[in-house]
């Protein structure tokens, strides 16, 4: 019996635990709390223990992989805490501890520290060798440490390895995609020690399901059939759910438990975190990639990001400043935000916090390299809006561009540091959504080529705060890992 | 090097002109806008070499590119009206007068005495300014204690010795500014007012924090900290010295 246990981003008096247990039965839980036993009134099952494949998923094989999330209220904010776990099944009981702090209310001040983010994206598992991610975790000393991790997509590759005869039913897909899940959230280094360092939240991308999902594709041949396509989305949804789904009790806006397809919000004066689960519901006549209570959630949330002055952090698992990729080549590659008949109203409503001159950032993974944007606020004259981007964290294979990649360093002879990865991408020269006309022009900070994680550091000042971004290679060789910080950016309203 | 032009129509009313009377010093100046309820920031414009040159560097946040009125800036602390001369003062000079010793321990926190901008002849522009009720005096003296200790948040040891270099021409260091590395003492200013929740140079997207910025601060950005609930600066101010001088 082996436990696991991931911090998961709560409400500052609150945490919440993701357990999972490898078990053959469902075990007994008993909790502590700095040593000392906790009672029920302060613990509570936001999904209680359960196969991480659910029943109607399961094949002949027995359930071996328990998942639940719990939370523990009446706790001070910003506190470091000890939880404690014994689990007993069949006659045996083990243990284990979880350190872990509660979030804070408010951003520190300029001299009281920073609150740190670390934005982590795109871990193909099988290509960390290394262990890269889970030695890096180790690394990071205090004043780095991040207080709040947000996975922005692709935290799983359940369509690897490309080409392969993956099972056409859900029952033997749930298998090979809880094993995926497993290897990331349970193992013993590597991804699992980044997922301990600070409370998570995530946003899913394609991956969690299979690469432009929910289109066909052509490298997926369970994709190309309807009923393919529907065992494969019955297996990933319910495993998304059992590792990484929120579970909230009471969805923001709407009430009620969460529901797939829900947007995520945190407040953490004077930042707002909206995390868009574009992914999950997105329709594949191509309408919409939010749905429509998500659409509700985000349209409340820019008016209160307004009505309290706030500074706005939306949070995608896709670049908003992308152009649309057309026909062909979304068939093919990815379908992007702006190929979806949302994206205006989604931008639209966006830029209401921009036009109210409020700081926006715009954070997201997906693209397989990192680059940190500004657009300045022609009538403010103010840099307002910032698209941060990192990924990967560990670069997927992909069939045919690694091999031509070596043939490249081959013949020049220059072997690169990420012989792999590509560079960034442009930035536009203005925000284009949205009808801004030449008003948000846009100008790139910083690009990152290979394997990193970033980590965000806000202190505040005034009514805004001070930004402070520092991307940290993960590479074997010491000298190519230096992490590298930017200038600091003001965020603060017009 | 710019700064953000401030939407307000019109300059800050609670921050005006106060002419000094003829053989005055500026502590007969200072004693009757004297405040002390609340947090108080000295400007001078000083006309030695060093604040000569300092002055011109801040050209570069000036819309015509004239040398700024002011060469320095300093934190006041408590004093009553009739002992302004021995008002405690917390700066960052490039020439105190005691030397430097080893300013690394206090990341090059100086204390000093307001009488040492006394002469109006050495210090021709002065200005006084007034932080809104937000900045509590005893949370501002806490910020001041813990950035002596804070280097990690800003390196001042750096800022000075970078700041040496322009003022006395070594090599070919050029204007720390346009490197976005602001004036000791005003970097120092805006990271302690900005612990205790005020932004005080709200134009500046860059530490590059300058006595400069703080005057335009005063001078234009109050609708900003009021639309802000912070709360406009207020106080005095006499620039009889401006640069280039006509003949």
């Amino acid at each position: 019996m082996k436990i696991t246990l991931v911090p998961r981003a709560a409400p500052a008096a609150c945490l919440r635990v993701w357990i999972g247990i490898l078990v053959s039965h469902t075990p007994a839980l008993s909790w502590s709390l700095d040593n000392i036993p906790l009672d029920n009134a302060r613990l509570r099952a936001l999904r209680p223990l359960a196969s991480a494949i659910p029943g109607e998923l399961l094949d002949e094989r027995a359930a071996e992989n328990f998942t639940g999330v719990f939370e523990i209220i009446g706790l001070e904010p910003g506190r470091a805490y000890k939880i404690g776990v014994t689990a007993s099944a069949d006659g045996a009981a083990t243990s284990t501890e979880l350190r872990t702090k509660t979030l804070p209310t408010v951003v520190p001040g300029l001299l009281d520290g920073t609150f740190n983010i670390l934005l982590v994206s795109c871990f193909h598992n099988a290509e960390d060798r290394g262990g890269q991610a889970g030695l890096f975790a180790r690394q990071l000393n205090s004043a780095a440490r991040p207080d709040l991790t947000l996975l922005l997509g692709d935290q799983v590759y359940l369509d690897l390895p490309t080409l392969a005869n993956f099972p056409p039913d859900a029952a033997r897909l749930a298998r090979k995609f809880e094993a995926d899940y497993r290897a990331n959230w349970q193992g013993e280094a590597g991804y699992s020690q980044l997922l301990r360092l600070a409370p998570t939240m995530s946003v899913p991308d394609d991956h969690e399901y299979w690469n432009n999902f929910p289109h066909p594709s052509p490298f997926i041949q369970n994709s190309w059939t309807e009923s393919g396509r529907e065992n494969w989305t019955v297996a990933a949804s319910a495993l998304y759910k059992a590792f990484q789904f929120t579970d909230e009790r009471d969805a923001y806006f709407h009430g009620g438990p969460a529901m797939l397809g829900d947007a995520s919000v945190l407040d953490i004066e004077p930042l707002s975190f909206f995390l868009a689960d574009g992914r999950s519901q997105r329709d594949p006549g191509r309408a919409r990639v939010l749905t429509t209570r998500a659409r509700e959630q985000l349209q409340h949330w820019v008016a209160e990001v307004i009505r309290k002055r706030r500074i706005a952090l939306f949070i995608t698992g896709q670049s908003l400043l992308d152009s649309a990729s057309g026909e062909w080549k979304g068939k093919i590659a990815d379908y992007l935000m702006p190929d979806y008949g949302d994206f205006g109203l989604i931008t639209q409503t966006l830029a209401k916090v921009a036009e109210a001159g409020l700081p926006v950032i715009l954070i997201t993974g997906d693209v397989h390299w990192g680059r940190v944007a500004a657009i300045r606020d022609g009538h403010s004259g103010r840099e307002s809006i910032f698209e941060i981007i990192s990924s990967p964290t560990s670069l997927a294979s992909s069939i045919g561009k690694d091999q031509l990649f070596s043939l490249r360093d081959a013949i020049t002879g220059q072997p690169h540091s990420w012989p792999r990865h590509s560079s960034p991408g442009p930035v536009p020269e203005f925000l284009w959504f949205s009808r801004f006309g030449g008003r948000f022009s846009c100008s790139r900070l910083h690009e990152q080529v290979g394997n990193h994680v970033a980590l965000l550091s806000f202190a505040r000042t005034g009514a805004g705060v001070r930004l402070r971004a520092t991307y940290y290679p993960l590479h074997e060789d010491a000298l190519r890992s230096k992490p590298q910080s930017l200038p600091e950016m003001s965020l603060s309203p017009a | 090097m710019y700064t953000l032009s401030s939407r307000a129509r019109s300059t800050n009313n609670e921050f005006a002109e106060r002419k000094r009377g003829r053989g005055n010093t500026n502590i007969d100046w200072l004693r009757p806008h004297w405040r002390p309820d609340r947090v108080a920031i000295l400007l001078v414009g000083g006309t030695d070499l060093i604040h000569f040159r300092l002055r011109v560097a801040q050209s570069h946040l000036r819309n015509d590119l004239t040398p700024s009125h002011w060469s320095h800036v300093a934190l006041l602390g408590e004093s009553t009206t009739a002992d302004l001369h021995a008002a405690p003062l917390y700066e960052i000079s490039l020439a105190p007068a005691g030397g430097f010793g080893f300013p690394t321990a206090s990341n090059c926190l100086q204390n000093s005495a307001l009488e040492r901008y006394g002469d109006a002849k050495l210090f021709p522009n002065i200005a006084i300014l007034y932080l809104p009720p937000l900045v509590e005096p005893r949370t501002l003296k806490t910020a001041v204690e813990r950035f002596q200790q804070q280097r990690i948040v800003i390196d001042a040891v750096q800022l000075l010795l970078v700041w040496l270099g322009y003022a006395w021409g070594a090599g070919r260091g050029g204007n720390p500014l346009l490197d976005g590395l602001g004036m000791p003492s005003a970097a120092m200013l805006e990271t302690v007012t900005g612990a205790a929740g005020f932004d005080l140079t709200p134009g500046l997207e860059s530490r590059a924090s300058c006595p400069e910025a703080i005057w335009q601060s005063a001078r234009w950005w109050h609708e900003y900290h009021k639309e802000n609930k912070e709360g406009a600066i207020t106080g005095a101010f006499y620039t009889p010295h401006r640069l280039p001088t006509s003949e």
